[in-house]
């Protein structure tokens, strides 16, 4: 019924999946997702086919989740953040600096951790299968570069509407925001907010750049984009096809890694020409501004067993 | 049988049926889409799905902007604010002839600007007015026809909750540019109606009204300006950035309180009677909201907005003939449908169409009410004949023969509105807004 | 006063004493927000997520409250046209329609829905959003109280008729 409908009709056998994401259909997410469904119909010879239903059509991040709980969906992509409300161990991706480096981030994701991560809902009814990289999170702004913490001082940040994401530009002594994605471009540009914060693609992708005039290299979150399975569907697998799903999903995310690289490097490029200065930062300050943040993560013993397992893969 | 044809058919059959035998709109919408929903899903999913998409459809920071201004709306009819518009419009227009006919429509066209409520608008300026033409031997046909037609004027000035609503269905429409984009369409739409009503005032010789001296006209003008500045503080704040669409809709239900306690005419025991017909439009119109959201995600899950514009599109890709075909259609809907279901239903359908031939979202937004605000003045359900009718005390099939009259110069300004984007877009463009 | 019309009363004036008292703090918070914003320099994080959830509770109270009143927007030019038995079979199929709807998308989709999303707490406020969802069978069972109140007056239709 959909933008993939032509391969929908291959016959009554094939079960088919239906995905459901909020990025629009030129975003690399959108490619990349495409690419994993036409995979695992050619490996399966077409016995598992893909409804793919992008720009947010079913609904938001959250929403999505909850028809994948309920069984309308049966696949999705979201971020990390989305799944903070269904699982507090996702919380810990928005736990500023818990990575020390890019290095760092993608062992931790490679390793068991995430995969426990991954499992913490399955009594909720679904998965994580696997991680598209999002890139770091930094801040930009209007008025002046971030290059100390102290250069957050009274500026208000627009950030999600997560508690973690709240504690942190408060912990680094912003003024903390929460306003829906779609209201920062006019809160940008009427100074309603001083700055935001996201990767360097949001200042193309959603124009921020016409509004803002400093992108700091902070890179204080590295939030992954998660893609998640209903257990039903999973369940309702074969070893060998949780086998394909599980290969194709890594091979898709090189895939994709590559696309995102180029289309972060193609944003800053564009974004210099939309008259965005980026600044390089020295990060220690900041993360010793955030140690009390992680001192507060430590007392649950869950997330503390988790935090010092993603120490060790340093 | 294809499966998105299957689900259309049902979809909008089930809905035109139960709305003719009279069942609730916002039921309409739910049930219909269930139904619909049910040639794709199983029924444990659509349920599920609908409870959902009520919750989400109303659970918008947007939305509570809607509570807000029907608050201050109602705050304001009852709070002596009409009468003094009334006066000030009299002092613009008063020396054209047939000057109260003009004193009426800008009449609607201020306190529309301020209530965001054709309605209220038709029933406030209708009922000070309609009486004062009888005496100057108007023909009562004649000045419930004007006083109909020229009501929606406020809907496209702003502040107006049907854009509210737009910009929520429409996916994030900026609200700042769509106030602005209203203010020249709303006020050609009352211009235009002053045309034909200054002929006719001149072949029927109706009178002038006298002219007042400096002294007076400023007693009118400082009286009327605690309510004008009204619109100065909200539309101001939200073009300033100062507060969001939402909370200058707060700051008007706090201001027209000031305003009601400062012209005395709200006493104690009004309040439960305000908070009432508050709560009561709240819930008519988000509840409808709520199901609505569930309609449209069905249409998305079958794929019916893809399915329309295919359609549309295999009829002609020519800009002028598509919007000619949607301007033709939303008339249609507007001679039976009000203003905020028919947004709530028709934009997911219509707008991926007009994007696709390059139009505007905030101009199509415009269209899309200016056809509809048309459509609240014709028969067969129309909400502010109705009002418009039953304040004058004049029956509905007096007044079609004047209001047709007067569908003419609205049909032509809706047309330039439509072909024209510049009307709409000359002001958020000039602010920088777009 | 009839039992029927003495229930019917109670229970308009709790629905609109508990809206009304949302609807005050749903003012007060939009304001709070505003001031927090430009008179303290320190926005309210709560009020967004607060004042979204008490939206849909005075709503759907509003909605609940405007069936028992039968203030929904409905088109009635082709019903009117019947005559007074046509109008009575019309009115009672409407009805139905309404508690039908009430039954399958406000209490089993709402029920489902509260239990989908008790597992989550909501971002901010860190409550279960099932709490939330719980408005939405809530107001489905008002509905059908509403409309088995409202049985009685099919009476008086049909007597009108007889007259
Ligand atoms: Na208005
Ligand atoms: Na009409």
């Amino acid at each position: 019924a959909c933008s993939n409908n032509e391969t929908a009709n291959t016959g009554d056998k094939s079960k088919v999946v239906k995905l459901a994401h909020n990025m629009n259909e030129d975003h690399v997410i959108h490619q990349a997702l495409t690419s994993f469904a036409s995979k695992i119909e050619e490996r399966t010879n077409g016995s598992i086919t893909f409804e793919i239903y992008p720009n947010g059509i079913l609904g938001n991040e959250t929403e999505i989740l909850e028809q994948i709980q309920n069984g309308s969906v049966d696949m999705t992509k979201v971020s990390a953040g989305a799944l903070e409300s269904f699982s507090q161990e996702f919380s810990i991706f928005s736990l500023p600096y818990i990575f020390t480096s890019d290095e760092h981030y993608r062992k931790v994701m490679e390793s068991d951790v995430a995969q426990d991560i991954y499992q913490s809902t399955t009594e909720i009814g679904f998965r994580g299968l696997s991680y598209f990289d999002s890139g770091a999170r930094s801040f930009y702004t209007t008025n002046r570069p971030i290059e100390t913490p102290e250069d957050l001082e009274g500026l208000k940040i627009r950030v999600m509407n997560s508690k973690t994401a709240i504690n942190m530009v408060e912990a680094l002594g912003g003024t903390a925001t929460p306003l829906s994605y779609g209201e920062i471009y006019t809160a940008l540009q009427q100074g309603v907010i001083d700055g935001a914060e996201s990767n360097p693609t949001a200042l193309t992708t959603g124009q921020h750049g016409e509004v803002t005039d400093y992108f700091s290299f902070t890179e204080h979150t590295n939030i992954p984009d998660i893609v998640v399975i209903s257990e039903k569907l999973w369940n309702s697998l074969t070893e060998e096809e949780q086998k394909i799903f599980e290969e194709v999903a890594q091979e898709t995310r090189e895939e994709h890694t590559e696309l995102w690289n180029k289309a972060l490097d193609e944003a800053v490029e564009q974004a210099k020409e939309m008259g965005v200065t980026f600044n390089d930062v020295n990060k220690e300050p900041f993360i010793e501004k955030v140690k009390p943040l992680h001192e507060e993560f430590m007392k649950d013993e869950n997330i503390a067993e988790l935090m010092e397992r993603i120490n060790e893969l340093k | 049988m294809d499966a998105t044809l299957l689900a259309t058919i049902v979809l909008f059959g089930t809905f035109f049926l139960l709305l003719i035998l009279g069942v609730p709109i916002s039921v309409g919408v739910g049930v219909s889409s269930i139904l619909a929903g049910l040639t794709l899903v199983p029924l444990e999913m659509i349920t599920f799905t609908a409870a959902q998409k009520l919750f989400g459809g109303i659970n918008s920071f947007t939305l509570l902007a809607i509570i807000f201004f029907m608050l201050s709306g109602s705050i304001m009819n009852n709070g002596g604010i009409a009468i003094r518009l009334i006066n000030l419009a009299k002092l613009f227009v008063g020396r054209l002839p047939g000057s109260l006919a003009h004193t009426n429509v800008v009449g609607n066209m201020l306190f529309g600007s301020i209530s965001g409520s054709a309605v209220a608008s038709a029933a406030a300026i209708g009922s000070v007015m309609n009486p004062l033409q009888k005496k100057e031997k108007y023909d009562p046909a004649f000045s419930a026809a004007v006083n109909i037609a020229s009501s929606p004027a406020g809907l496209l000035i702003p502040p107006t909750t049907a854009f509210i609503v737009y910009s929520l269905v429409s996916g994030g429409t900026s609200i700042s540019a769509l106030f602005m984009a209203g203010y020249l369409p709303g006020i050609l739409m009352g211009l235009s109606i002053m045309i034909v009503a200054y002929f006719i005032a001149r072949k029927e010789k109706y009178p002038i009204a006298e002219k007042v001296n400096f002294k007076q006209g400023l007693a009118v003008v400082l009286d009327a300006l605690p309510s004008l500045s009204l619109i100065v503080v909200v539309i101001g704040g939200i073009v300033a950035g100062i507060f969001t669409a939402t909370e200058a809709a707060a700051v008007a239900v706090v201001y027209s309180m000031i305003l009601a306690a400062i012209y005395r005419e709200i006493k104690l025991n009004h309040i439960p009677k305000i908070l009432k017909e508050t709560i009561v439009m709240t819930g008519v119109v988000l509840f409808l909201v709520g199901t609505s959201s569930i309609m449209s995600w069905v249409m998305a899950y079958a794929g019916i907005p893809q399915y329309m514009t295919d359609f549309l599109m295999s009829i002609s890709d020519n800009p002028i003939i598509i919007l000619l075909l949607m301007n033709v259609i939303l008339l249609i809907i507007g001679t039976f449908m009000d203003i905020t279901p028919a947004i709530l239903i028709f934009t997911p359908i219509f707008l991926p169409i007009v994007t696709n031939i390059g139009i505007d979202p905030v101009h199509f937004g415009v269209i899309l009410v200016f056809n509809l605000c048309i459509g609240i003045t014709t028969p067969p359900v129309g909400s502010a004949l109705f009002v418009g009718s039953s304040v004058a005390n004049v029956p509905i099939e007096r007044i079609i023969k004047p209001l047709f009259l007067l569908y003419i110069p609205l049909v032509i300004t809706l047309f330039l509105v439509t072909y024209f984007e510049w009307i709409s877009l000359f002001i958020p463009r000039l602010l920088g807004l777009l | 006063m009839s039992i029927v019309s003495k229930i019917k009363t109670g229970l308009d004036r709790i629905i609109l004493s508990v809206a009304s008292i949302l609807l005050l703090i749903l003012v007060l918070g939009a304001i709070w927000q505003v001031v927090s914003r430009y008179v303290l320099g320190s926005p309210s994080t709560f009020t967004n997520e607060l004042l979204g959830f008490l939206l849909i509770w005075t709503s759907l109270l509003g909605a609940s409250y405007a069936f028992g009143s039968n203030q929904h927007l409905a088109l009635t030019f082709a019903t009117n046209k019947l005559n007074k038995k046509g109008q009575l079979a019309t009115t009672i199929f409407v009805d139905l329609i309404i508690v039908l709807f009430a039954v399958v998308f406000l209490i089993i989709g709402g029920i489902d829905a509260v239990n989908i999303t008790s597992v989550q707490t909501t971002p901010i406020l860190g409550i279960s959003k099932g709490l939330v969802y719980s408005i939405i069978p809530i107001s489905g069972f008002i509905i059908i109280i509403y409309k088995l109140l409202g049985i009685s007056s099919y009476k008086k239709i049909d007597q009108e008729e007889g007259e």
